[in-house]
């Protein structure tokens, strides 16, 4: 048994080398190398202590590879998995959960389980061998394809994404980097099925393609809500929407909005985002609220009169 | 001395004690998740560790510290909770289309 009790500067030189090497494989975007993902998959049962599956079957995504699992589901699970996040993974995965959830916990994440391993590259770089030998397969098929859903006879494998959107994440380093694309989907797989993204916030094609304020300001997940304001612009968005200011404290301004006919006086709280440099929030307050402080009031108590200051607000 | 805290959506209100019946919650991933986002996977979230607990009763979480903890979130900056008991709240909107309030969700 070996141990590595300090790194030298030479290996931690190379850390860079095999960090950057995990990063490119993580956000490939190329065809699958079909041959070289085939041999690691049989290589990673092997190493599972189990026989290779008897057919490896190919997808255009991991949403394929799901709904083609639910509509032949017969096998057993085995133990070829394992899983860490980064934001293009987690995207995927949460978007296939919504779909076909089981699967995302029996999926083998290919090139999206960089993160974990290339970490362990890293020891078998620097001569742990040995110990980490067991998951040449999972290297191979990471450097090679996409998602896989591994069972005792058959294994679903996707290929990669045809294209990424990424955007680096303002303030942090270079290697902080999220999906976002203001006119199109952030990610496309081969067969057609796309994730659609604003400065990381996922959400449907129908919510990415709406450009009417008042469509907007109903959309009820409160982020998603603020990632369309901040692509159309709150000054534009209140453009279109018929308002008078009620009150104004700060960097709260409470309006009072014409949303329809029927619904001629809402009352909104517009609020600067108290972290996030450039991004405002519009949330509809209760109709009784006259100033700002009661619209903060109902927030945080349910009651425009009772006060709940938060004495660390971030 | 604890604190009322404000996260984004989330609230941390200082309280006496647990309600009675209030179960313990395990950590996940190594942390306790205050509240989670569905559209960007953040999470409010603090640290696993000895001194950190999370209880919830009929839906409300409750958080207990007993040392200095890190409240943190991948998009506002990180608070740093003092010793004490709070319970977890979020903010409320109004939804005027469906004339009803409801707890802000992300």
């Amino acid at each position: 048994m070996k141990r590595i009790d300090r790194l030298t500067q030479a290996q931690t030189d190379r850390l860079t080398e095999i960090r950057d090497k995990w990063i490119r494989i993580g956000l490939c975007a190329e065809p699958a190398d079909r041959a070289k993902a085939e041999e690691g998959l049989r290589l990673a049962y092997r190493s599972g202590g189990i026989d290779p599956p008897r057919k490896i079957v190919w997808t255009g995504s991991p949403l394929s590879n799901a709904l083609v699992r639910a509509i032949c589901r017969a096998s057993v699970r085995d133990s070829v998995r394992d899983s860490v996040g980064d934001s293009v993974r987690e995207s995927v995965r949460a978007s296939v959960r919504a779909s076909v959830r089981a699967s995302v916990w029996d999926s083998g994440y290919g090139q999206h389980d960089a993160g974990w391993l290339g970490f362990f590259d890293a020891f078998a770089e620097f001569g742990l061998k040995g110990q980490t030998e067991k998951l040449r397969g999972l290297w191979m098929v990471a450097e090679s394809a996409g998602w896989f859903l591994p069972h005792q006879n058959i294994c679903w494998i996707a290929e990669r994404p045809a294209f990424l959107r990424l955007e680096k994440i303002p303030g942090q380093d270079e290697f902080h980097n999220r999906l976002h694309c203001d006119d199109g989907p952030a990610i496309r797989f081969a067969d057609g099925w796309e994730i659609y993204a604003l400065h990381g916030v996922r959400m449907s094609q129908a919510e990415h393609a709406m450009d009417d304020p008042r469509k907007i300001i109903a959309v009820q997940n409160a982020e998603i809500r603020a990632a369309l304001i901040r692509r159309m612009g709150m000054e534009r968005m209140l453009a279109h929407l018929p308002h008078k200011s009620l009150s104004r404290s700060g960097d709260y301004e409470l309006l009072s909005i014409q949303l329809s006919e029927q619904i001629a006086d809402a009352r909104y709280l517009k609020m600067k985002n108290q972290s996030v440099p450039g991004v405002w929030h519009l949330e509809g307050v209760h109709p009784t609220c006259q100033t700002v402080e009661h619209a903060n009031n109902w927030r945080t108590t349910g009651d425009i009169h009772q006060s709940w200051v938060p004495e660390v607000l971030t | 001395m604890s604190k009322r805290h404000q996260q984004g959506d989330i609230k941390l209100h200082p309280i006496a004690a647990l309600p009675k019946g209030a179960k313990r919650l395990m950590a996940r991933d190594g942390r306790y998740v205050l509240a989670e986002g569905e559209a960007t996977g953040h999470h409010h979230a603090v640290a696993e560790r000895p001194g950190v607990e999370m209880y919830e009763h009929e839906g409300t979480l409750f958080l207990r510290v007993e040392k200095p903890a890190d409240l943190v979130h991948e998009e506002h900056a990180t608070q740093v909770v003092e010793p004490g008991l709070y319970e977890v709240g979020r903010v409320l909107e109004y939804d005027y289309l469906e004339e009803q309030m409801r707890q802000v969700r992300d």
